[in-house]
């Protein structure tokens, strides 16, 4: 009878050590499901815009575009029913990225928090709250900034931090301050496959040039025949100095 | 756009006056879309593509953007647009006729 228990146990807990990457695989399996449907779902639908005539484009798009609201509330059930498991990474970038702006229910960031913090691919997930501004994603970046153990992680939450704030022209010292970090701290981090610390250096410098009041710099190039042509040409006018493209 | 445009150089035919483009449409694109919408003022041709070397260099990240550069070659305004843009061009005007 004792040795029959035990038998029961062992086979229990050999169950229970292979259901695990079972369990894993399942919820990534749901995961990519409910994203490659949706996705296809997208694919399909700008198919059939792209074929109709151009005037009629974007009516089409404003009117049919596929909703993503199930798929976000499908997602968001596994990741608050698995908060543990890294597979949910890339359900919770999805939703951050498809949630237009809205940022993420609180006990996600408090699942990031708890499970995933000094985990690499956090970064993605931060890398999607390109557009999600609340507080709730404030206060998680600036934890990410103090506590993670993950480098790239944090660089991300600073880029993250520096780029909502971009355009904000009260901000600019703050701004500046967290490009000089990244490129002290985190002059490696690749953001889509360019090194972004420099980028935004860069960018702050020519702006800076750019200013009102400043001599705009010249601007050698050539006409669409090829006849070189240069700013400084149209010296004594004014210039409205327009950059422009048909679409 | 391209109206509001073509009657701000209409009027302004005989002042020190020019709207100079940056345009980062393919060449077969630009050159239609000059035919099409009758544009008469010149334009860099910024290599066929958003991230072209001008665009670059001026750090522009959304189309279009508008800089109004006074006689001296000093940048005034930024993104000024419609009817504001009219305004600041005679205001820039009545300067140049001051000094």
């Amino acid at each position: 009878m004792k040795a029959k228990k035990l038998l029961t146990m062992l086979i229990a807990a050999a169950g229970l050590a292979v259901a695990q990457p079972d369990t894993k695989n399942k919820i990534a399996g749901q995961i990519s499901e409910l994203i490659e449907t949706q996705d296809a779902a997208v694919k399909k639908f700008m198919d059939e815009v792209r074929a109709l005539p151009r005037e009629k484009q974007r009516e089409a798009y404003q009117k049919g575009y596929p909703q993503f609201d199930d798929t976000i509330e499908a997602l968001y059930t596994i990741v608050e029913e698995n908060p543990a498991e890294v597979a949910t990474l890339k359900a919770i970038s999805w939703i951050s990225s498809h949630s237009r702006g809205k940022e993420l229910k609180p006990e996600i960031f408090a699942a990031l928090e708890k499970h995933h913090l000094d985990h690499s691919e956090l970064s993605e997930v931060i890398l999607s709250f390109y557009t999600a501004k609340g507080e709730n994603t404030q206060a998680f970046l600036a934890t990410v900034i103090e506590k993670s153990k993950a480098q790239d992680a944090r660089g991300s939450a600073l880029y993250i931090q520096a780029t909502q704030i971009e355009r904000d022209t009260a901000k600019t010292a703050q701004y500046k301050a967290l490009v000089e970090k990244l490129n002290a701290e985190h002059a490696n981090l690749e953001v889509r496959g360019r090194r972004v610390a420099a980028m935004m250096k860069a960018t702050l410098e020519a702006k800076e040039k750019l200013a009102i009041g400043k001599s705009a710099p010249e601007i050698i190039g050539k006409d669409v025949d090829g006849k070189e042509m240069k700013l400084s040409d149209y010296n004594g006018k004014i210039v409205v100095l327009d950059f422009w493209g048909d679409w | 756009m391209y109206p509001h445009e073509r009657s701000l150089v209409e009027r302004l035919k005989d002042k020190p006056f020019t709207i100079l483009g940056v345009n980062s449409d393919s060449s077969k694109r630009y050159k239609k879309a000059i035919e099409e919408n009758n544009i008469t003022w010149p334009s860099f041709w910024d290599g066929g593509r958003t991230g072209g070397p001008i665009a670059t260099a001026w750090a522009v990240r959304g189309w279009p953007t508008i800089y109004i550069i006074d006689a001296k070659g000093v940048i005034r305004f930024k993104n000024t647009r419609g009817k504001a843009m009219d305004e600041a061009v005679d205001t820039l005007l009545k300067e140049m006729e001051g000094e």
